[in-house]
């Protein structure tokens, strides 16, 4: 997330006050949050016609909202009131600190902690500061939503003892590190992490400390993974920046007494983090033997078999630095390769501002592609896998750069909206300053609908124009998204938590026009949670690959499970499943009607 | 695709870009010499103008008049009201005023620091305070930039007072600080020029020049419109649309950025931007033409070399990237974004050895062109910091930007004159631009303030501690080119 702090502020007031007549500027001397509650108040409309009369062409700033035309069968409904959450994330801003730490928001985990067959939510609560003179930071408590099916929930934090508030939070990854069946999770947040450990009878305890996750650093998102093929999930821990309040500069606003968000330039990278498995429930931190020696600003993290080598590779996006590709040597060591797999930067090489990530496959080739969300005036990075890894950014080819450069992209997924067999993207978007010259404060989501061109390889991200009055066509402050079949009707639903703003559920109502399939692992001689398979779903229309995979989107977690939604006429040949320690297993018989559950075979 | 740091004329000058100089080393002498010949020519021919169709003028009406047209830099215009008033028996000191402008604006040096003594007894204000502008002038064509400020400041100073405030001074300040490195300053004098001249469209276009060097894209936006709203049809009209087409490209304004460039004469840089924007809104077949007919126009297009070779890599066609990239690095020897490019096609040919070693370079570069960029706008905070000035100037040449690092090293200067590594840094720049060899053997020149004062009149408003006037002897002071190369 990299936030533009005007770098001449007495140069920027002249121009405010210069260009007053000729523009409408957002930049008030007000509170800009005050205005938040309004959306009409949040544009920042620049008036372009009336220059130089009619000599210039009609150049209206409307934003271009979308088309019409493409997704039509997509419908995306807002339930969040009828499901009895209520949560917001709070980041601490009231206090007027305008500090970095209040940027990133949180993010939301979708998991079934009491394996009662319905998916359940945990939301990082966030945190705020205590004194004024040099504030202590401390947590406030998250919300575990226990799903009491149709789509009923029930906050169960306390009874959970997963109300802690010792830490300012900020991602939840899940996972199930001693591989007991009961889904695990850990939190992020600054200066440390929250390890829970679910005991199986509705209630976790917070054990990092004896776990061995030491990590006192600013950490942002984790990613769950075997990455030694010893069985058991290990932990890849992003950190942020060396923000403190002891390191706490005024960055100026527009004019010098508005103060600015500081932009993550002004902080030093954070080493990240690699926590191996002993197998007994603690870890070792194996930075050094995984060769993690870069420095980045990381943000975002995502493991998964990005070669389709058989072991889990790992991708990291990072704020305003080169983002990491490790490839993963099969022990467990890695080799960074970003720049030579050409997915550290942009098109041209320039490092972006990189928050969300997900992993797909766009083109139907059959290889993994990287998604990136990005800073405003950075595109969103498409990365077309071209085999072994190596990648070509064809954001600009497939369409994606037309967006503008008006989002602040965080929260990503690849899902299959339309029933067309091809994976759509959801984007989460919202500002992370306070005063933004570009794009507003709050910012629409996007869904790019994967449309078919007369190359598999050029497809087209169409930006889907939403006309109805829902959560997709008003603008947030998008942060973390997770998908997963609430309602346990076939398809995937969509959480969106919001920074300082009511997380939202939004059911997918979409006619369910073609098949839905969703698959569960479970590993027996692998992790538990099959991190790094293959799943190849043989169609008459083609195959269709997924990866399970580790982190991804942005603070958050999505349902384990592997969804897919194919064309009414296909018919599925079968399943195959490679599992991360190489075993491969066919299915042959795959329903559509129930999620499937497929138990690692025995040797 | 973006051109990212491929600013749109970050080589031009400050003084360029507000006084509207606009070319080579060879251009600038040829168009001097034109310059003269037509100003004496002109000169000749207003002798005997006959002022029947300007009877109707006062003196004075011929003197505000000339006032105005040394506020556009006009100087037949200058010369006309001159002769005017010497035909009208106007005072002898606003004669001279006018010559010493016409001699100054024909960096007839001699003549014009000759004009000024006549003129240093004098109490008229008005007078005053121009001479100390055409003082400026001159100190800032011979890079005496030190001097030019003092001048400049003692103009605008003496002028507070006049109804018609000094403008030139105004606007010559800025481009001094511009040409300085020092932004801010540059900005705070044109701000002040908008307040002088509302209707100036010329100094909006400067102040969006600056913000576009300092990709602030929005504000430049707003400028450059501003610039066209003031005036719609000025000879620079081109230059502005390319800038607000470049700009809306930078903020992925892809059909905006595409009617901008649609108003402008087709050129081999034009077409290749409008290739940019018709790829990236999704018409390949349009784009293709676009770069093939740009090519055509200019086989080393960069940018069109750029987008070919970036549309090839997509196609997996890496050997026509290769020989297409190669091609743009011969003009671009030092230019990381075809390197990078590059090394995705050698990659895609399974040639690890280039790959990586394009790869290093284009690392290496680009570092160093993210640290030019930061330190420019670092410079803006730190306006007395030497070191980072001359950090400036070492990385400018070495990605590839010697007319950049001429100007930083000049900054250089302004703050330590004595400073022999930047003023032999210049002098080797300036002969490798001209084609010319370096001799290390060489005396270095460093620029020098003029050595003979010449006590001013600091009667009424001028400050006591006015500086001293030119002298009547040139200073043995580099002249330096104004202009870089186009991409």
């Amino acid at each position: 997330m990299k936030s533009m702090t005007n770098k001449l502020p007495t140069l920027s007031a002249i121009l405010f006050i210069s260009t007053a007549l000729t523009m409408l500027s957002g930049c008030s001397e007000d509170d800009p949050f005050e205005k938040l509650t309004s959306i009409d108040n949040v544009d920042t409309p620049v008036s372009k016609g009336s220059a130089a009369g009619d000599l210039l062409p009609d150049l209206s700033n409307e934003e271009n909202l979308g088309n019409e035309q493409v997704g039509q069968n997509i419908k995306l409904e807002e339930i969040t009131q009828d499901t009895g959450i209520d949560f917001t994330y709070r980041n601490g801003r009231d206090a007027g600190n305008n500090s970095i730490l209040e940027s990133l928001g949180g993010g939301v985990a979708v998991l079934d902690y009491d394996l009662n067959g319905t998916l359940d939510l945990f939301f990082p609560g966030g945190g705020k500061y205590e004194g004024t003179e040099k504030p202590k930071i401390t947590g406030l408590p998250g919300a575990l939503y226990s799903n009491q099916g149709d789509t009923q929930f029930e906050d169960v934090a306390k009874l959970s003892y997963t109300d802690i508030q010792s830490l300012y939070t900020h991602g939840c990854q899940v996972g199930d590190f001693d591989n007991d069946g009961f889904p695990d999770f850990v939190l992020t947040g600054w200066d440390g992490l929250l390890l829970f450990h679910n005991q199986g009878d509705g209630t976790f305890l917070e054990i990092h400390e004896p776990a061995g996750l030491d990590n006192t650093l600013w950490s942002s998102s984790g990613a769950w993974s075997d990455y030694n093929g010893d069985g058991y999930l290990d932990l890849y821990v992003c950190n942020y920046v060396n923000w403190s309040f002891d390191n706490h500069p005024y960055c100026d606003g527009p004019t010098p007494s508005q103060r600015e968000i500081c932009p993550p330039k002004e902080f030093d990278p954070l080493p990240d983090n690699i926590y191996y498995s002993n197998g007994d429930g603690t870890f070792y931190n194996a930075r050094e033997f995984a060769n993690l020696t870069n420095l980045g600003k990381g943000l975002g993290v995502m493991s998964a078999d990005y070669d389709l080598d058989g072991d889990v590779d790992i991708y990291v996006a990072n704020d305003t630095v080169a983002n990491f590709l490790y490839v993963n040597d099969g022990t467990g060591q890695f080799e960074e390769r970003g720049t030579l797999h050409s997915v550290a930067f942009d098109g041209l090489g320039n490092s972006n501002g990189s928050m969300g990530i997900d992993v797909g496959d766009y083109n139907l080739d059959g290889k993994p592609d990287i998604w990136v969300a990005n800073y405003e005036q950075e595109a969103f990075a498409l990365y077309r896998n071209d085999g072994q890894a190596m990648f070509t950014y064809v954001s600009d080819r497939t369409g994606v750069t037309s967006l503008g450069g008006l989002f602040v992209g965080f929260g990503s997924l690849y899902y299959d909206f339309d029933y067309d067999g091809d994976e759509d993207i959801l984007v989460t978007n919202g500002h992370v300053i306070n005063y933004p010259r570009s794009g507003s404060l709050l910012q629409l989501p996007v869904l790019l609908v994967n449309e078919k061109n007369e190359s598999n390889d050029y497809r087209k991200m169409v930006r889907k124009k939403f006309d109805d009055d829902g959560y997709m066509a008003n603008r947030h402050m998008g942060r973390g998204l997770a998908l997963g079949d609430l309602d346990d009707d076939g398809d995937a639903d969509f959480i969106f938590s919001n920074n300082v703003e009511p997380a939202a559920i939004v059911e997918n109502t979409t006619e369910q026009t073609g098949i839905n399939v969703r698959v569960k692992l479970i590993g027996r001689s692998t992790n538990r949670d099959a991190v790094g398979s293959i799943l190849t779903l043989k169609t008459s229309a083609g195959d269709f690959i997924r990866l399970t995979r580790g982190g991804a989107s942005y603070l958050s977690q999505s349902d384990p499970r592997m969804y897919w939604s194919l064309p009414a006429d296909t018919s599925i040949d079968s399943l195959v499943i490679q599992w991360p320690d190489g075993q491969t297993q066919e299915i042959d018989d795959i329903p559509t009607d129930q999620a499937l559950t497929v138990i690692q075979a025995t040797n | 695709m973006n051109t990212e740091n491929q600013n749109t004329d970050p080589e031009l000058t400050g003084a360029e870009v507000l006084l509207g100089r606009n070319a080579s080393l060879a251009t600038v002498l040829a168009i001097l010499i034109l310059v003269v010949a037509s100003i004496l020519l002109i000169d000749k021919r207003t002798q005997g103008i006959n002022v029947g169709t300007q009877g109707k003028l006062s003196a004075n009406d011929h003197f505000r008049q000339a006032i105005e047209a040394i506020h556009t830099r006009h100087t037949p215009d200058v010369l006309m009201h001159r002769n005017a008033l010497q035909q009208l028996g106007a005072p002898e000191e606003q004669i001279t005023l006018l010559t010493a402008f016409t001699q100054a604006m024909a960096d007839d040096t001699q003549a014009a620091a000759e004009s000024i003594q006549k003129l240093e007894d004098s109490d008229d204000e008005t007078i005053t305070a121009y001479i100390y502008y055409i003082a400026g002038e001159m100190a800032f064509k011979q890079k005496d930039y030190a001097s030019a400020i003092d001048y400049l400041q003692t103009a605008i100073q003496i002028g507070e007072n006049l109804e018609v405030k000094c403008l030139p001074a105004y606007q010559l300040m800025a481009a001094l600080h511009y040409d300085q490195g020092n932004m801010q300053h540059a900005m705070e004098a044109a701000q002040q020029v908008t307040q002088i001249a509302p209707d100036n469209a010329q100094i909006y276009r400067f102040m969006g020049s600056i913000q576009q060097d300092y990709e602030q894209w929005e504000d430049a936006k707003t400028a450059y419109l501003t610039c066209l709203e003031k005036d719609p049809w000025p000879e620079y009209r081109e230059e502005v649309l390319v800038g607000l087409g470049k700009i809306s490209l930078k903020l992925r304004e892809y059909q905006e950025a595409k009617r901008y460039l649609e108003l402008v004469t087709v050129k081999a840089h034009v077409l290749a931007l409008r290739a940019e924007c018709d790829y990236n809104l999704g018409d390949l077949g349009i784009a293709l033409e676009q770069l093939q007919r740009s090519l055509e126009m200019d086989p080393f297009q960069r940018d069109a070399i750029l987008l070919t070779g970036t549309i090839q890599v997509q196609d997996k066609q890496y050997n026509q990237a290769i020989g297409t990239i190669l091609k743009g690095l011969e003009s671009n020897p030092k230019d990381d974004q075809l390197m990078y490019k590059l090394a995705e096609a050698y990659r895609g040919v399974g040639d690890s050895k280039n790959a990586e070693k394009y790869i290093a370079l284009s690392d290496e570069l680009r570092q160093k062109r993210e640290r030019f960029s930061k330190l420019n706008t670092d410079a803006i905070a730190e306006p007395t910091n030497i070191e980072m000035r001359f950090e400036l100037g070492q990385l400018a040449e070495e990605i590839d930007k010697p007319e950049l690092a001429v100007i930083w090293y000049q900054a250089v200067l302004q703050l330590d004159p004595m400073n022999e590594e930047a003023a032999k840094n210049i002098n080797r720049i300036i002969l490798e631009q001209s084609g010319g060899t370096v001799d290390e053997q060489a005396p270095i020149q460093v620029p020098l303030k003029p050595q003979t004062p010449v006590l001013p009149n600091t009667t009424g408003n001028t400050p006591g501690t006015a500086p001293v006037l030119p002298q009547t002897t040139t200073p043995n002071t580099p002249v330096l080119p104004q202009t870089k190369p186009q991409n």
